[in-house]
């Protein structure tokens, strides 16, 4: 449910148990369109098969009021993660693919959640970089590519080259997906084949998600996207 | 989960203690006060000497602002002015003259105050009221606002919408540059009742400041309890207020005008204040409760003593005043809940001076020392270990 007010949407991200958690973080003044945490995050976290890590960034982390859907951008202000480490063309923190990030965060519209699963492990990846020069956590490819991997792995097929293809399902109303061929050459329809991942990513991001992202990989010459009339 | 760890917290007298030491450190000393009062007291003799072309109106200077309530707090800046408030009443009926007429009679006064006085800076005319520049080892300046009773038609209005009739009595009519009316004789003149505030903010705190009052004449400083100013007082609802305007102080001290103004977060704090006897728990209590006194509609922060009078009526043209005010207390909410868990760790001197720009001495720093075994839990304040089931991935570089 959409917050109301602006000091509902507060409570709804779960502002005072962030301040609480991470005392570090604290408010910055309002500057409209996003709400600003500066200070200091300090975590210790751990992966499996990997060493515990107690470590603290300078950072500044804008929420934008369309949070969760729009995804929070993060700086590090210590001047400590260097531009060639995981880093936008903006200098915001590279956390992962925009999807993904998405996807983690529409289960629960909490700044907690981001910082947990989205920001600490990027910051647990850094410290541990730093220390023994290797990534704790896989990456993905460079430019497009990545964005391809990363879709293929979320659509549960090897084959990258008919991701655009799944895309521009998912970027369907499902009962007219559903009777499209499948593009992974199962020679089925998508309702008989890998409806089931398409479908739920369909209903958690939403079908204008697809349509940016498939606009994205064909750099705007695919198919139409304008879905026929459903009978 | 937060708020009802809040709750089952224990009113501390350690935290009572810390809260206390740290008042201690936003107040100005007393010769202030006086001052203070003896600017106001001078110029209401001024106004009421023969030669004074206003004295047949039989002016009344009341105090308002800060300075009347004893809620005032250091500057950060130690060349930060200091502001004080005042109104005059003048007893004429709304038509007996226009108000710039009265506004510039009443100027003249002030600026003839000003000559008299051998005040350097020119005296500054605002859209109500007129600044009095004061140059000394403390920096004043006074905006004295003059007006005239109300009718009695408005304050029986007042009266029935719910404002106990001895503070709708003291609504009075105001003047303003920017009313269209502004160079004619009218009716319509702007409503306003700071002495309605005043007095209602003192019936809230005057029965928590009863006993220190009669400690007082009982150390004869005062030959009776009625001769206590309000700034003697110390109640935990003033020292709140005073706790509160200098987070906000702090929070926005490189954004200065914007942050929640004195007399919303005086008017909520005041609504908010159950008559708890000691500092810790009224300020608990006075954070959790004030947004229940912010209105989801206009008037969102109205005056009790003029419901029409909205102490937030900026939040509808600027809606980043308003988000400011929510940023700032879910901040403060946190702070203050922080100041108790770091009670008993080395971090205490830093979030005192982190939170409040306040440098506890030597004797606090020993005095909370000795009593940390007697504290609240040590919380180091690192957050518990986070374990990574997965990482979102991010693009390689391509190298």
């Amino acid at each position: 449910m959409a917050p109301k007010s602006f000091s509902q949407r507060l409570v709804l991200w779960g502002v005072d148990e962030l301040l609480v958690k991470y005392p570090g973080l604290r408010l910055a003044p309002a500057e409209g369109k996003a709400v600003k945490f500066t200070g200091i995050l300090n975590f210790v976290a751990e992966a499996t098969g990997k060493e515990r890590i107690g470590d603290g960034y300078q950072l500044e982390l804008s929420i934008p009021y369309g949070f969760p859907e729009q995804i929070p951008l993060v700086r590090e202000t210590g001047g400590r993660i260097p531009p060639s480490y995981h880093k936008l063309d903006n200098g915001a923190l590279c956390l992962g693919s925009p999807t993904r990030l998405r996807l983690t965060l529409t289960e629960s519209p909490s700044i907690i959640r981001f910082v947990e699963r989205c920001l600490i492990p990027y910051l647990y990846g850094h410290s541990y970089f730093e220390r023994y020069h290797s990534l704790p956590f896989a990456e993905l490819k460079h430019g497009k590519d990545g964005l391809l991997q990363d879709l293929a792995s979320l659509i549960g097929t090897e084959r990258e080259d008919i991701i655009p293809e799944f895309v521009w399902l998912t970027a369907m109303k499902k009962r007219l997906a559903n009777r499209q061929r499948c593009p992974c050459g199962s020679q089925r329809r998508l309702g008989r084949c890998h409806h089931r991942r398409i479908n739920a990513i369909r209903d958690r991001l939403g079908r204008s998600w697809f349509r940016i992202l498939y606009y994205e990989l064909t750099e705007g010459g695919g198919r139409a996207l304008r879905t026929p009339r459903a009978r | 989960m937060f708020k009802r760890e809040i709750e089952t917290m224990p009113a501390n007298p350690l935290v009572t203690g810390l809260l206390d030491a740290i008042v201690d450190h936003l107040d100005i000393p007393k010769s202030y006060y006086e001052k203070a009062a003896a600017r106001h007291k001078s110029l209401g003799e001024w106004l009421c000497r023969p030669e004074s072309k206003i004295a047949v109106f039989k002016p009344h200077v009341s105090p308002q602002g800060s300075f009347r309530y004893g809620t005032v707090v250091l500057p950060l800046l130690a060349t930060a002015e200091y502001d004080l408030d005042n109104l005059t009443v003048l007893t004429i009926s709304k038509v007996s003259m226009t108000q710039k007429q009265l506004k510039e009679l009443y100027g003249a006064e002030i600026k003839a105050y000003a000559h008299a006085h051998q005040m350097l800076a020119p005296v500054e005319e605002k859209h109500r009221c007129w600044r009095l520049p004061y140059a000394d080892e403390a920096s004043f300046h006074l905006d004295t606002l003059p007006c005239v009773p109300e009718d009695p038609g408005v304050i029986l209005g007042l009266a029935s919408r719910g404002v106990p009739p001895e503070l709708a009595a003291l609504a009075v009519a105001i003047t303003d540059r920017r009313h269209p009316q502004y160079n004619q004789i009218t009716r319509a003149l702007l409503s306003s009742n700071p002495r309605g505030f005043a007095k209602w903010f003192e019936l809230r705190v005057r029965p928590a400041a009863e006993t220190r009052m009669r400690q007082l004449v009982g150390r004869r400083l005062y030959d009776s309890v009625e001769e206590v100013p309000p700034y003697e007082w110390k109640t935990p609802l003033q020292r709140s207020i005073q706790i509160l305007k200098r987070h906000r102080d702090v929070m926005f001290r490189n954004n200065p005008g914007e942050g929640p103004i004195s007399m919303i977060i005086t008017n909520l704090a005041t609504h908010a204040y159950g008559g708890e006897a000691d500092l810790g728990s009224a300020l608990h209590n006075v954070i959790d409760n004030m947004p229940l006194y912010v209105n989801s509609s206009s008037p969102r922060v109205p005056n009790p003593a003029d419901p029409a009078e909205d102490y937030a009526d900026k939040w509808a043209r600027n809606p980043l005043l308003e988000e400011n005010f929510w940023l700032w207390h879910r901040q403060v909410t946190a702070d203050i809940a922080k100041l108790r868990t770091t009670l008993a760790t080395r971090s205490l001197v830093s979030e005192v001076r982190s939170t409040f720009s306040v440098e506890l001495n030597q004797d606090e720093i020993k005095w909370f020392g000795l009593h940390e075994q007697a504290a609240t839990p040590a919380v180091t304040g690192a957050a518990p270990v986070l374990y990574i089931p997965t990482a979102p991935r991010p693009w390689g570089n391509g190298a």
